[in-house]
């Protein structure tokens, strides 16, 4: 899997580090980013309820090999 | 289920608009998943403890918003719905709220809360909800929709005249008060459309350029009737709830003069303050979803189609998540309290202009902090009296100083 921050669309609502701090920060301008290089298996139901519950839809996922 | 109301716990009652977190508390202890019976109306629960109400934020699947948010059974439509339909007006007001047009705001903003410091200061003392937090975020709105400064007074009494009327319930008043609101962007719809089919180039890039830009899913340009319900959403969302949580920052620093003291001596704390705020008195209490199948939670079983509650402002001040829940505290974690509280919500219905309220509440705060430091109480604050918004709308203050 592979995940992307549209920063265009990102508000910086700070929803994805609530449900997925291992895999998402906010920057100093309060816009969301991906702090891993690759998604560990175990996160990735995690990281599908945070794309799924961004009220922005900022979250990009691409499955297969990261 | 029978004893499930062992606290006088009445969402309506004046007791519990004056003071929620009181009634949250006892509730939260006694029954944190709460049923209310009404006389001949279907029963509202609440939900009050943090963990239950995320749990149902994260699944808007099983909790929806097709019945609308309110303790009523009816299809509002537009946000207040489920996806696709949400969707649709969603993502028509997203990009209004993007980080990086709400950033650049902020000149603007100080600009406009500095030039209402400098009305009220004038007046020798003043009230920071009339004077000041009632005006500030219409202006805000007002500039960010492209409202000629001349109309800005216009549009602050129909703003007010249309909040006002929901507040009442009479929709023939609600339809007289949108009536003014709709005329007006109509016109300055249809003079853009004319501008960007004429000369793009010219088209400034604000609010309604990204409304008459953005595609609707089905590949065509949004129309009139899709777009005039969002400005007047971005009016009822966006002012009253946005000026409750500087009235009600406001209170609680005055209240202990030393927190002011506090956050005049060192501004940054500013930020600090209106997150705390936003904790402490949520100016949204809560907000109803109805359940597409019978649960239990926490022993109770709630059955299918129920309005049910989520208490932002009970869990904000839930004791199993905040240490020292019910004090007001300027020393928390920034970044843990952006992410935690529920003050805006969670999930697909999280408040779309929460960056736009948190920055204009920061300038806000900061501005009052720099210009009048010596501020004080003169009287006990008064409160609007409504089960949905706990807020603030008279802070009598005075001052000796000034800058």
């Amino acid at each position: 899997m592979r995940v992307d921050i549209d920063e265009d669309e990102c508000s910086g609502t700070g929803l994805c580090t609530r449900i997925c701090g291992a895999v998402f920060e906010l920057n100093d301008e309060l816009v969301s980013h991906v702090r891993v290089d690759t998604i560990p298996a175990e996160l990735e139901h995690k990281v599908r309820e945070a794309a799924d519950l961004c009220p922005l839809q900022a979250i990009v996922i691409t499955e297969g090999e990261g | 289920m029978s004893d499930s109301q062992p606290v006088d716990y009445d969402l309506f009652s004046d007791d519990t608009m004056a003071d929620p977190a009181f009634y949250h508390r006892i509730a939260r202890a006694k029954c944190p998943v709460h049923r209310m019976d009404r006389d001949g109306q279907h029963p509202l629960y609440s939900l009050l403890r943090y963990d239950d109400v995320l749990g149902q934020l994260r699944n808007p699947k099983l909790w929806s918003s097709r019945w609308g948010q309110s303790p009523p059974y009816v299809e509002e439509g537009g946000l207040r719905s489920d996806p696709p339909e949400h969707t649709i007006y969603r993502r028509l007001v997203n990009p209004i709220f993007k980080a990086r047009r709400v950033n650049g705001l902020e000149a603007r903003i100080t600009e406009l809360a500095n030039r209402l410091v400098d009305a009220m200061i004038g007046k020798g003392q003043g009230d920071l909800y009339a004077d000041f937090a009632a005006i500030l975020p219409v202006h805000v709105m007002a500039e960010l929709l492209g409202v000629e400064s001349d109309r800005w007074a216009d549009f602050r009494n129909w703003s007010t005249e249309f909040v006002a009327s929901l507040g009442a319930g009479d929709p023939e008043r609600e339809a007289a008060a949108r009536a003014p609101i709709y005329a007006y962007f109509t016109g300055l719809l249809d003079e853009r459309r004319e501008l960007l089919a004429r000369a793009p180039e010219e088209s400034p890039d604000d609010v309604l350029h990204v409304l008459l830009t953005t595609d609707h899913p089905d590949g065509r340009p949004y129309r009139n009737d899709e777009i005039l319900p969002v400005t007047l959403l971005l009016l009822v969302g966006g002012t009253d709830t946005t000026t409750f949580t500087l009235t009600n920052c406001m209170y609680r620093l005055l209240e202990h003069p030393r927190l002011w003291h506090q956050v005049t001596a060192d501004i940054s704390l500013c930020a600090n303050a209106i997150e705390e705020s936003l904790r402490f008195d949520s100016p949204v209490i809560g907000t109803f979803r109805t359940n597409n199948e019978e649960v239990t939670i926490g022993g109770v079983t709630i059955p299918e189609g129920s309005k049910v509650r989520a208490t932002f402002g009970s869990a904000n001040r839930d004791e199993d998540v905040w240490d020292d829940p019910d004090t007001f505290r300027l020393d928390r974690d920034i970044d843990e309290q952006r992410a935690k509280h529920l003050a805006f919500g969670f999930g697909t219905h999280y408040c779309v202009g929460a960056p736009l309220a948190r920055l204009e509440g920061r300038v806000a705060l900061e501005t009052l902090a720099k210009r009048l430091p010596s501020m004080w109480l003169r009287r006990r604050p008064r409160h609007v009296t409504s089960y949905q918004i706990r807020g603030m709308c008279e802070v009598l203050v005075g001052w000796t100083e000034r800058a």
